[in-house]
């Protein structure tokens, strides 16, 4: 019998509950949720997302599925490749990660047998497992994966950031490969859980080029490439020679159909018509009309509630907001709970402080007393003192109205959000102008230029923002809060020496205790200064046809409990081990 | 006639220069820097993004980078995309055939409503039929098409289970669940237009009705039907005629929305996600197409203006002499 | 209660005088307002000449509810500020998606429990000066131009069609980009962006009437007698132009509010909060499932608006039908 390994299991209220009550608790808790508008952020009222179905019976062989994704992606080639959740649905099919993050919070071999680092960090050596090939029938060694991080670092991939901290990959034999790092990072086989850690067919890569290897993957994964019709189909049959088919990794379905379907509602009604047996979304407001639907027995809803939240990105470096007081003035101005609400969250998600959930090890309860509540009051003060000041770093007089440009991308929910901001803000007497800003712009605005000074500054106020946040603390933290000129995104451009040591003891130790602590002080200074407004958890969900099994209860080639749909950022699952009931 | 149409094809070059300069300029001058969405929205050192910038061409003056796009489209090669590192053309002709069957079936739907809805309503014009006409294609109007299209999947998807909610179906997958694939994006795309060609039709009938040929045909007493259909449809169909042709252009509007809910893989979509990331080359290949396809399109029904009233080409001639 | 069927509506009347077909269609609609108001007894009432006085009346109920409407549009849009209904922008969370006849909120609230009355009477503001300026602006310039170059031809004509042929080809979705990008979300941006790209539609609508018209024998003639082009181009041709060109801007009226509500949708149109008719169309999506008023309330509004235009245009054009004057 597997059991539930989503995280929020271990502090959910109705987890001490029979799973039958818990599917029970969690129909009636979103008949109500739904119903009651006065029911706003009552957080007793929150749906224990632990409660997902439960594998029924064996695992059956044969069949085959049509899931609905958020939306296409521009290729599979890992360097070309920018997947997000919807993406990596496919990516972690046709490929298979070195490693991979489990239910607990570390990080363990998945593809590679084991990993070992030295003594302070600066080189790990994998072991790959003996007889693994790609789909082309080539074979999965060590100089197959030094080949594929010297194309993964030219200067054009994408990924070229992400593994600029390697100095090196060397063959030290045919199963075995070190990677040398230019500086310590405690948690570098985290970097290997997604694109940079998934080995590609280094045949199939020289005889197509990049180009058309972007079309046509070639991995090592459960499921075989088969075609691709881009915005509209892309399939995947079973790799009848998996090396994971032994240790309980599938695949058990015949084939699966990926189909983007990028706007919700259809999506949504594409699974209720029967078009397709699966579909993946990431909108609270649709999670709660899945769960109508769940409700009455029409389908099955898996959901994950992970560390990737909604926030609002502050930039430290542009007045007013490089003025610490008007950044607390407009946390404390924001109630999050009624933002939740008109996101259509209230009863799915909960308001956030900071970087990771009740459920991470690295959650801390300092922090999130320290983190700016609710209190207009306290704002208005905190803004008066700055628009009186007559130092005051946006230059105006004393006494005149601050102002503030909101921007967000032009999707139906984060329009509202921005306008609940912007009436928050007026509250208490800031003056909000909102931008709706296509996502080009948008990700463009955050990183800024390199011509900037500091390079990499941006050019924004405040942006809505999704803060991802699955990963190993200091791989985000780095990226969230490194020296501005050498850290595009490090968007909020805020440092500081605080941050800069308590960085250097994550890097360097892999000390359970002394790494929570500095998390901890992080936390305290970013609630403090506050560059990330928090608003809550992104809900990750998959609603399927009840006869789909065991998208949540996957498991890692030794047994151990897999994260569910928190693959990369939640919103992904590990389909070689999904199966279909009769 | 050969005479107009080389005359016609002559002034199709002056256009799609215009076209493909204007989008170059308002694309190079947009914020967003394409190498920044090709490095994945951030991780990117000055280093990497000058390596992209210079691997994409970006790095050359905008009249350099002009100019040899030109020279490449002329030969038929409009290049590669920066971000799905498609080529443009393979990319535009996969997806040709899904936009050009749903504006086609639209219009036709459109059509088909729409001339006998007109020419009735004009014919009975304050009747009963022509109030119910009057109301229902204010109606149509008054409802955006993504409404629209919610509601057209919430009926005949998920309540009646007659039609897919969303996706295609390629005609090599048999024409019945090809048209199936169709028909409720063609409906949802055609409202508005239902709406347009009824009331311009029913207005220009209405005067076609009082003319001359018409009241002598009256007099002879022919049929009814053989008045309205014969006599007095053609030569009322120039403002319907005109402002179809032209919906060539802002269907491909439309079908940015309606792609995008029924989840088709058509150009509508390919155009809107191009310039969402900053996709020159591909907004250039598509808008290039546009151009084409609206021209010829437009060409043609300049050539059915002659077709359905005679004096027009004595008039043409008459022009030249 | 039926309304009886009017009397030029036989088959046996196919054709009649103009302004008695327009105000023919004025009168079976409000025979039928009349006959739900259980006046039908007035139609049966006889007297010498009881069909041609009938009309008359009658259309003046429906052509004055309709008018009535437009007047109490314009008015709660310049008056908005004093009535006594909440700010537009005041949003409520927790008493969002409101049903109408909720206390305090007659039309009920959107998705951030903003009265949606108020956003409706502000919105007119926006929707009514982007659609009637950019359809006014097209109907001027593109109208002028199709007619010249209909009535021309020749060289003006190539030049100035190939000019409107780039217009069209190009994708507004990219000249509203950038131009967003540039100058903002202002209302007169979006306006003149509107405006600018209708511009080709009258233009090719007129420049089809005039090929149409100016081969007539009274236009040849009044050439032939030695009028000046210009009264020739203003006296003759442009009344017949006018007809279609006036209709599909009043249908474009429509076209252009929803359009906004779809550019609205992409993120293009005026800044939030400030309300329109199409944005509120395109903020209540999002509830069509639960809440459906929110989307459709703006719509009935908009669709009122647009069939009392379309009335008050069809009579106004009936009572000065210059053509018929003209013949």
């Amino acid at each position: 019998m597997t059991y539930r390994t989503n995280r929020r299991r271990r502090t959910g209220a109705a987890v001490r509950v029979g799973a039958a009550l818990a599917a029970l608790a969690l129909a009636t808790s979103a008949c109500s949720g739904g119903d009651d508008p006065s029911g706003s952020g009552d957080g007793a009222e929150a749906v224990d997302p632990g409660a997902n179905p439960e594998p029924q019976g064996e695992p059956q062989q044969g069949g085959s599925l049509t899931v609905a994704l958020e939306g296409e992606t521009n290729g599979w080639q890992p360097g070309i490749s920018a997947p997000s959740a919807p993406g990596f649905n496919v990516m972690y099919s046709i490929y298979d990660p070195l490693v991979i993050g489990t239910g607990e919070g570390s990080f363990e071999p998945y593809l590679a047998e084991s990993f070992e680092p030295n003594e302070d960090f600066t080189a790990w050596t994998f072991t790959l497992r003996e007889g693994v090939t790609f789909h082309d029938g080539s074979a999965l060694t060590a100089d197959v994966v030094a080949q594929n991080v010297a194309v993964l670092k030219e200067p054009t991939s994408n990924l070229a950031g992400v593994l600029s901290e390697v100095a090196s990959v060397a063959a030290v034999d045919p199963l075995t490969v070190r990677y040398d790092l230019a500086r310590p990072n405690a948690a570098f086989p985290a970097l290997l859980t997604t694109t940079a850690g998934m080995p590609f067919s280094m045949e199939n890569f020289s005889a197509l080029g990049p180009e058309e290897a972007n079309a046509e993957p070639v991995g090592t994964g459960p499921f075989v490439f088969e075609s691709w019709v881009r915005d509209d189909r892309l399939t995947v049959t079973a790799n009848e020679s998996y090396w994971g088919t032994d240790l309980g990794l599938g695949p058990y379905l015949d084939e699966i159909v990926f189909r983007p379907i990028p706007d919700e509602d259809s999506r949504l009604q594409s699974m209720l018509s029967g078009d397709v047996d699966a579909f993946q979304t990431l909108r609270e407001s649709i999670v709660g009309q899945a769960q109508d639907a769940a409700a009455d027995g029409e389908i099955a809803l898996h959901t994950f509630l992970g560390n990737n939240g909604g926030t609002t990105i502050l930039n430290t470096l542009a007045a007013p907001l490089d003025d610490v007081r008007v950044r607390q003035a407009l946390a404390h101005a924001a109630d999050r709970e009624q933002l939740i609400e008109v996101l259509g969250g209230t009863g799915i998600t909960e308001p956030r402080t900071q970087f990771f959930t009740e459920d991470s090890p690295y959650y801390s309860e300092a922090v999130a007393e320290a983190y700016p509540a609710y209190d207009p009051e306290r704002a208005t003060e905190l803004l008066q003192e700055y628009i009186d000041d007559p130092e005051r770093s946006d230059g105006k007089a004393a006494g005149e109205p601050v102002t503030v440009q909101y921007n967000c991308q032009p999707d139906p929910s984060l329009t509202e959000l921005a306008q609940a901001y912007q009436a928050f803000w007026s509250n208490i007497g800031v003056e909000v102008a909102v931008n709706s800003v296509d996502q080009a712009t948008h990700i463009g605005n955050a990183v800024g230029s390199p011509a900037s000074d500091p390079a990499f500054a941006g050019d924004y106020l405040a942006n809505c923002w999704r803060t991802s946040a699955e990963g190993d603390p200091f791989n985000i933290l780095k990226n969230e809060f490194g020296p501005v000129p050498l850290q595009p995104l490090n968007f909020t451009n805020y440092t500081s020496e605080t941050l800069d040591e308590q960085l250097a003891v994550l890097a360097t130790t892999t000390d359970e205790e002394a790494r929570r602590a500095a998390v901890e002080e992080i936390g305290l200074e970013l609630a403090e200064n506050v560059p990330v407004l928090w608003v809550s958890s992104t809900v990750a969900a998959f609603g399927v046809d009840p006869a789909v099994q065991n998208l949540s209860d996957w498991q890692l080639p030794g047994g151990a409990d897999g994260v569910g749909l928190g693959l990369f950022q939640g919103g992904s699952t590990m389909w070689g081990q999904v199966w279909l009931a009769e | 006639m050969g005479g107009l149409i080389a005359k016609k094809l002559l002034t199709l070059i002056p256009v799609l220069l215009a076209v493909s300069l204007l989008t170059y300029l308002l694309l190079s001058l947009l914020p967003g820097d394409p190498a920044l969405l090709v490095l994945g929205g951030g991780a990117a050192s000055a280093e990497a993004i000058a390596a992209v910038r210079a691997d994409l061409g970006l790095d050359q003056p905008l009249p350099v980078r002009y100019l040899a796009w030109l020279g490449d489209a002329v030969q038929g090669d409009l290049g590669m995309s920066y971000i799905t590192r498609q080529e443009v053309t393979g990319a535009i002709l996969e997806r040709l055939p899904v936009t050009l069957e749903l504006m086609g079936v639209s219009l036709v739907l459109a059509l088909v409503v729409a001339v006998p809805l007109g020419v009735f309503s004009a014919y009975r014009s304050g009747g009963r039929f022509d109030r119910t006409v009057t109301g229902a294609t204010f109606g149509l109007l008054a409802l955006p098409n993504f409404i629209f299209a919610l509601i057209l999947i919430a009926a005949f998807s998920v309540g009646l289970g007659l039609f897919p909610a969303t996706g295609w179906s390629r005609l090599s997958d048999g024409l019945g669940d090809n048209l199936r694939a169709v028909f409720l994006p063609a409906l949802a795309l055609s409202v508005s237009n239902i709406a347009v060609f009824t009331r311009l039709l029913r207005t220009d009938m209405i005067a076609t009705l009082q003319e001359d040929h018409v009241l002598l045909a009256r007099a002879k007493g022919l049929p009814t039907s053989r008045i309205l259909f014969r006599h007095a449809l053609r030569p009322s169909s120039f403002s319907l005629l005109t402002v179809a042709g032209l919906q060539v252009g802002t269907l491909l509007s439309g079908t940015v929305i309606i792609e995008t809910i029924f989840a088709l893989p058509g150009v509508g979509r390919l155009l809107f996600d191009a310039i969402n990331s900053r996709d020159l080359l591909m907004v250039q290949g598509v808008v290039l197409l546009l151009a084409v396809t609206f021209v010829v399109v437009n060409f043609v029904v300049d050539v059915l203006y002659t077709f359905l009233d005679p004096r027009i080409r004595s008039g043409a001639a008459r022009a030249r002499a | 209660m039926p309304a009886p069927e009017p009397a030029p509506n036989r088959p046996g009347r196919l054709v009649g005088a103009d302004s008695e077909q327009a105000t023919s269609s004025a009168t079976s609609a409000a025979e039928l307002q009349a006959g739900q108001f259980g006046n039908a007894a007035a139609t049966t009432e006889p007297s010498p000449e009881p069909a041609q006085r009938r009309r008359r009346r009658k259309a003046g109920v429906l052509f004055y509810s309709c008018l009535a409407w437009l007047v109490l549009v314009v008015v709660v849009a310049i008056t908005a500020p004093w009535l006594p209904i909440p700010g537009p922008d005041a949003i409520d969370i927790p008493n969002r998606q409101a049903p109408p006849f909720t206390a305090g909120h007659l039309l009920g609230t959107d998705g951030l429990g903003r009265d949606i009355a108020s956003r409706l009477a502000y919105g007119a503001r926006v929707s009514l000066i982007i659609s009637i300026a950019a359809v006014v602006t097209g109907i001027v310039v593109g109208g002028t131009l199709g007619m010249v170059v209909g009535y021309f031809r020749g060289r003006i004509e190539t030049v100035v069609m190939a000019a409107v042929d780039v217009i069209l080809a190009f994708p507004a979705l990219v000249l509203l980009l950038a131009l967003v990008a540039f100058v903002g979300q202002s209302l007169t941006a979006i306006t003149a962006v509107i405006a600018f790209v209708s511009i080709p539609f009258y233009a090719r609508v007129a420049r089809a009437t005039t090929l149409a018209v100016s081969q007539r024998e009274y236009v040849l003639a009044a050439g032939l007698l030695g009028a000046r082009t210009r009264r020739i181009l203003f006296r003759e041709i442009m009344p017949n132009v006018i007809l279609p060109v006036a209709a599909f801007g009043l249908i474009a009226l429509g076209v252009v509010i929803v359009l906004e509500g779809s550019l609205a949708f992409l993120g293009l149109s005026v800044q939030a909060p400030a309300a329109t008719w199409g944005s509120m169309i395109a903020e209540g999506r999002r509830y069509l499932d639960s809440d459906a008023h929110i989307a459709l309330i703006p719509s009935v509004v908009m669709f009122l608006t647009v069939l009392s235009l379309n009335f008050v245009g069809d009579v106004l054009r009936s009572r000065f039908d210059v053509r018929e004057a003209n013949l």
